[in-house]
């Protein structure tokens, strides 16, 4: 299988998973059963693909989920838990599977057995609905019941087999009315066996009879010929009709009635759908084309279907006819010329014109026409007295044209993110170069150049946030995941839990949003075990019996922030403040502040739940969420009221590629200082030295100061100098360097694995004169 | 088998030419304080932070003034700094004369006329 296709399979797969996952949540919360069907579409067209695909496992699964879906729809079984989780565990199971073969593009060899039995035994437990169809199930098994050899075949075809004709019997006698229907598809449909699932989701299931091919063909999944399915339906031929009718690539090639003869024998009625007779059996038509042929023009029968988006059908007709040399060259056209100047038509339209032009010119000048897409055309020629049709001169793949054109329109595209890292990279040189010619302009006076460096200069801003907004992605593509989480979680705490998302269409920059799925996980874990109180606790103290979570996002500024809200019993300070003095993490005599104290939950080892549990009482948690988001040049705060609630609040740049700084100088070299972590600068004075370290008073405090030069190795120090007085929490540092050069907006390049090592920097960027300098991480100096 | 030779000293080296993404002149190097000792430091190349090595250093040899001949080899988006660049020329796989197996740089020597090449293993530069 080719890995586009595959590529494509996996993506696609993964987004009706979600919708199952989504669906899920959904329905159980509400019962909803219009989520049942989304569900089930998703099931439906995972099987399809998979099976297409070749991957078994997949296609087994999904169908048995989609039996069970079916039931649910029918409201033959009702949606209990043991069911929402047979469900899931084949969601979860599909899951794996599609990792697996995203993995080794093949599909692994998962022991599926234990989730197919789940969904059996669960549909197994269903309650018949005593109406309709179910006499038709009746029927069937009681036919196959007492079926004997005996029984000889009376009508011809496939109904020769005597179960099916005994199943029919046995409808009729129950007032069914039996159609054998003939289904083709569309020579362009890529999933024929799709569009028949289609249908069959339409009529009920269990109306449907007999198919042949057989259901082992069909759900193995590559048969693509004519397709014909005997059903049982009370109503008239024209209702079952309809529900074929608007199945795109579906042609409906006949519908038969079978019926009651004397004697008990069964006769199959002609086709009831209405047929078109070829417009060239009419007798006048065939006169106006042998006088054509008698004064040695060609006469051509051609075919033209118009695309489905076509605005204005007539006009783009009667550019065809314009096209082979106008409307005087029509013999014959369907519908009449005049129908089609009040648009009254379908996308097909049928015509035999006349000319002297050969077969490629006319073919040429009528799919030069756009819109339009030329299905058929023969030349009729004479052979004696006789005048006949020739054979049908477009091949498939040029009929396939339309439908292709209309997929171009598609307005996404999906692109490699290594290509846009290189985009990236190339603005933001073509930045620096801009700001070289914005130099060089100074010094050369010339009116042309300067108009020009100014167009260019605007271009290139635009181009750079272009590719900023390019690589920005909603965070709906992590977020989409917690519902599920959640739930699971709060099921096995045993705590109800309504969960809410908010602006999850705020985005992020790529390369952020990878990371921040985790910390995301941890802050709702730590909220459902130790923020959300059980059940009965909630109801003592008032609270509603359900707990509320909310998650949300917003952008403000250059960042966006994430909450994780909850309205449980809140952080008890004098608990934190215990365990933190256990933990050696404070003294009895430090005083803090309340959220001093709130802060002590994110040190390394922290845990104030009474019972390890399972899930973030290990200890582990919120001291790896903040070194994650720090990690990502974020922060993460925690707020607390106690019997309300908690609130975790992360803040992130909105990308980490673009950061402001401020440009120093240290010895020789540029450095450069986030901006995020600048508390204030100021000019070097009155030093001391406390404890072999040299300390400055600053705003009251003692703030130990660290200088730049000693930590780079330069040989000289410099009495003189500025401090920059960087921040993280409470802890203030001082880092004295030589010169402050202003503030800078600068693209973060990470450095080569090799000096990733070094603590001090976190990346590097180049300065508009081309030159490279370091970025500080001012994190490494405060520890 | 194409290789890029070059000088080092008054030695010749060689690497095949398929690991070398493109020969520069020398460019100002920013220093990078605390780096590993052969990492002279980082550049621009047309956009890219470049971390430059020196392969003197690595070749355990004295380091020298950079001179107009002085380039930089970009290999696996690591700059190398040699000497001079020479010429691109074939040569037949079994002219090379395997070393040690050991030794962390040198592949072999080619024998190229009255010269001898010291083939350098790409894949531990």
């Amino acid at each position: 299988m080719s890995k586009e296709y595959l590529s494509m399979f996996i993506d696609e797969t993964r987004e009706h998973l979600q919708a199952w996952s989504d669906g899920m949540i959904n329905m159980e919360k509400t019962g909803d059963l219009t989520a049942v069907s989304t569900i089930f579409r998703a099931a439906h067209t995972i099987k399809g693909m998979a099976m297409t695909m070749g991957y078994r496992h997949m296609g087994e699964v999904t169908h048995k989920a989609e039996n069970l879906l079916d039931d649910l729809r029918n409201n033959k079984l009702m949606i209990t838990t043991p069911v929402v989780d047979a469900l899931l565990h084949a969601l979860d199971m599909l899951e794996m599977l599609l990792d697996d073969i995203e993995g080794t593009e093949e599909e692994s060899d998962r022991n599926i057995q234990p989730i197919i039995e789940e969904l059996t035994a669960v549909r197994e437990g269903r309650t018949f609905a005593a109406t309709g169809t179910a006499a038709v199930q009746v029927a069937k098994a009681e036919v196959a019941a007492t079926i004997s050899s005996q029984d000889t075949p009376v009508i011809e075809g496939i109904s020769d087999q005597t179960l099916i004709r005994k199943i029919a019997e046995k409808a009729m006698d129950e007032d069914y009315r039996i159609y054998e229907i003939q289904i083709g598809f569309t020579p362009d449909c890529v999933m024929p066996l799709a569009r028949f699932a289609q249908w069959l989701q339409r009529i009920d299931q269990d109306s449907l009879l007999f198919t042949d091919p057989d259901s082992t063909t069909l759900d193995a999944g590559d048969y693509k010929g004519d397709i014909t399915a005997i059903i049982a339906a009370k109503e008239d031929y024209e209702v079952v009709g309809e529900t074929l009718a608007d199945i795109s690539e579906v042609i409906v090639k006949s519908i038969q009635e079978w019926t009651k003869n004397e004697g008990n024998t069964y006769v199959k009625s002609s086709n009831l759908l209405p047929q078109e007779g070829h417009i060239t059996d009419d007798e006048h038509v065939r006169k106006v084309i042998e006088q054509a042929l008698k004064q040695s023009f060609r006469v051509y029968e051609v075919g033209v279907l118009l695309a489905e988006t076509c605005q204005m059908k007539s006009a783009r007709i009667f550019m065809v006819f314009e096209a082979i040399g106008g409307q005087n060259h029509l013999l014959y056209t369907h519908p009449h010329v005049q129908q089609i100047e009040q648009e009254q038509m379908d996308r097909d339209v049928l015509f035999v014109m006349w000319s002297k032009e050969d077969l490629q010119t006319v073919q040429k000048a009528i799919q030069s026409i756009s819109e339009v897409d030329l299905v058929e055309l023969r030349e009729w020629s004479k052979e004696g007295e006789d005048t006949q049709r020739g054979p049908n001169l477009i091949q498939k793949t040029e009929r396939q044209k339309a439908t292709t054109t209309e997929k171009r329109k598609m307005s996404t595209v999906r692109v490699d993110t290594e290509k846009l890292d290189d985009l990236m990279n190339l603005v933001s040189e073509l930045a620096i170069d801009k700001t070289r010619l914005e130099r060089i302009r100074t010094e050369v006076p010339h009116s042309g150049l300067s108009e020009t460096v100014d167009h260019m200069s605007r271009l290139s801003s635009q181009l750079q946030e272009l590719i900023m907004s390019i690589r920005m992605v909603p965070v709906e593509t992590v977020f989409n995941r917690f519902p599920r989480m959640v739930r699971d979680t709060s099921q096995q705490l045993g705590k109800e839990v309504d969960f809410t998302i908010v602006g999850q269409d705020t985005e992020l920059d790529r390369t952020v949003v990878e990371e921040i799925g985790d910390p995301i996980m941890h802050m709702l874990r730590n909220s459902l075990d130790h923020g959300i109180e059980g059940v009965s606790e909630r109801r003592a103290v008032g609270k509603p019996e359900n707990g509320h979570i909310e998650l949300r996002a917003y952008a403000a500024g250059n960042h966006v922030f994430i909450e994780v809200e909850d309205d449980g019993h809140g952080i008890n300070r004098d608990k934190v403040f215990k365990k933190a003095l256990e933990k050696g993490l404070v003294s009895s005599s430090e005083h803090l502040t309340d959220h001093q104290v709130y802060q002590l939950l994110f040190a390394s080892g922290f845990s104030t739940a009474d019972a390890i549990s399972d899930l973030s009482g290990r200890g582990v948690g919120l001291d790896v969420v903040k070194s994650k988001i720090e990690s990502l040049s974020g922060k993460v705060d925690v707020f607390s009221e106690e019997g309300k609630g908690t609130k975790f609040v992360v803040r992130l740049p909105m990308t980490l590629a673009i950061m402001d700084g401020l440009m120093v100088k240290v010895g020789e070299h540029p450095y450069l200082i986030p901006i995020g972590s600048i508390t204030e600068t100021g000019v070097l004075r009155g030093t001391q030295t406390v404890n072999g370290s040299e300390v400055v008073i600053w705003r009251e405090r003692v703030v130990p100061i660290i200088r730049a030069r000693s930590i780079f190795n330069e040989s000289t120090s410099n009495e003189e100098g500025f401090v920059v007085f960087v921040n993280r929490g409470d802890k203030v540092v001082g880092i004295v360097v030589d010169e402050l050069l202003g503030q800078f907006e600068v693209v973060l390049k990470t450095l080569d694995q090799r000096l990733k090592k070094i603590p001090y920097f976190a990346g590097a960027t180049i300065l508009g004169d081309g030159e490279v300098s370091l970025i500080i991480d001012a994190n490494a100096f405060i520890d | 088998m194409k290789i890029v030779t070059f000088r080092i000293n008054s030695e010749l080296y060689a690497l095949p030419v398929d690991t070398v993404k493109s020969i520069e002149r020398m460019q100002p190097i920013r220093p990078v304080p605390m780096a590993p000792e052969n990492i002279v430091g980082i550049m621009n190349l047309r956009g890219v932070v470049m971390t430059v090595i020196d392969l003197r250093s690595m070749l355990n040899m004295l380091k020298l003034d950079y001179t107009p001949d002085t380039r930089l080899l970009v290999i696996k988006d690591v700059a190398y700094i040699v000497d001079e660049a020479l010429d691109v020329l074939e040569i037949d796989l079994h002219h090379v004369e395997m070393q040690d197996e050991d030794h962390p740089l040198v592949q072999g020597i080619i024998q190229q006329g009255d010269k001898l090449i010291v083939m350098i293993k790409s894949d531990n530069l």
